[in-house]
């Protein structure tokens, strides 16, 4: 269930995490637009799925991982023409059975790198944000994802719990 | 610094010299700390062997960033990632899940710590690189927005 990725920070969550060697020599970005927000996706082991503006003009990309997880990251603040965003939201939701259930599984969830919350309609939605203000390397973006996507599926298959 | 913006706080920029780290140092937490306007209160060492750094934010909140993901000798240890954490006593875990389930804020985990705790944090990823200036306000969206979350309890 495990994927692969280089992130020595993934190790505080408790997860194990083989590192491939990936790419350092790249630049820094202070903000992101849908291509970047892909090939980040890509290189965390991902599939980009759809990308598309929300009402708000904002864009967003969904992604599924080799596993199926399905999420999507996103916009915030956004501006410019075609926008380009400092902040992303990552999210993955899962329908439980009742509310109770879900009330139960974010009482028990504890893994500081996401927010969990129950999202209403028996969703609990998993969620971390990236700030991009004066930069961090498409690298770190990358194992934002990575992170990301391992904790929600160990909260998909039923853990997160300590 | 419109990333900031989307949590409703204003964080006035001063023009500094960038770097990047790829991992963090007491001295280097401690230096971002202080220019995110906080007030080092400590540092130490938990019993894991990992550092720690206690702070006041501007106004009043006490909250600590541990160290995870470290390597280095013992009182020199650096850091791969960093959780920043404060705490609010409630008094009952009904009164937790009651103001938790209220709270919605994306750039930070809410949790009931049990015994009547109300705990909030953030987890930073250091791996490489952030710049210096980002890990400053990444540390003044945490305490905007536990100062925001401190109001409403």
């Amino acid at each position: 269930m495990l994927k692969s990725f280089a992130t020595m920070s993934a190790l505080a969550l408790a997860l194990t995490v083989p590192a491939p060697a990936l790419a350092q020599s790249d630049g820094l970005l202070t903000d992101w637009a849908p291509s970047d927000m892909k090939t980040a996706i890509v290189a965390a082991g991902a599939t980009v799925t759809k990308e598309g503006a929300l009402d708000s003009a904002a864009p967003y990309v969904s992604g599924v991982t080799a596993n199926g997880l399905k999420f999507a990251i996103y916009g915030t603040v956004c501006s410019g023409t075609p926008k380009r965003c400092k902040g992303a939201n990552m999210s993955a939701s899962f329908t439980l059975d009742s509310d109770a259930a879900v009330d139960a599984r974010v009482k028990e969830i504890d893994r500081s790198a996401v927010s969990v919350r129950n999202g209403g309609d028996k969703s609990l939605d998993v969620s971390r944000y990236i700030i991009f203000d004066n930069g961090i390397t498409r690298a770190n973006l990358t194992t934002n994802i990575e992170v990301f996507i391992e904790v929600a599926e160990d909260i998909w298959n039923g853990g997160g719990v300590e | 610094m419109a990333g900031v913006l989307v949590l409703g706080l204003s964080f006035a920029g001063a023009a500094r010299a960038q770097s990047s780290l790829s991992d963090w140092g007491v001295a280097d937490m401690r230096a971002a700390l202080t220019a995110a306007k906080a007030t080092v209160t400590g540092d130490g060492v938990l019993d894991d062997g990992n550092p720690y750094v206690s702070a006041k934010s501007a106004g009043g909140l006490k909250f600590t960033v541990t160290g995870r993901v470290c390597e280095g000798p013992a009182g020199a240890k650096r850091c791969k990632g960093a959780l920043l954490e404060t705490r609010f006593t409630l008094g009952s875990d009904t009164e937790v899940e009651t103001k938790r389930k209220q709270l919605d804020y994306a750039a930070v985990s809410i949790a009931n710590a049990g015994d009547g705790d109300l705990l909030v944090s953030r987890y930073l990823i250091f791996d490489y690189g952030i710049q210096r200036q980002n890990l400053e306000i990444n540390l003044s969206v945490f305490t905007g927005v536990a100062e925001d979350i401190w109001g409403k309890l």
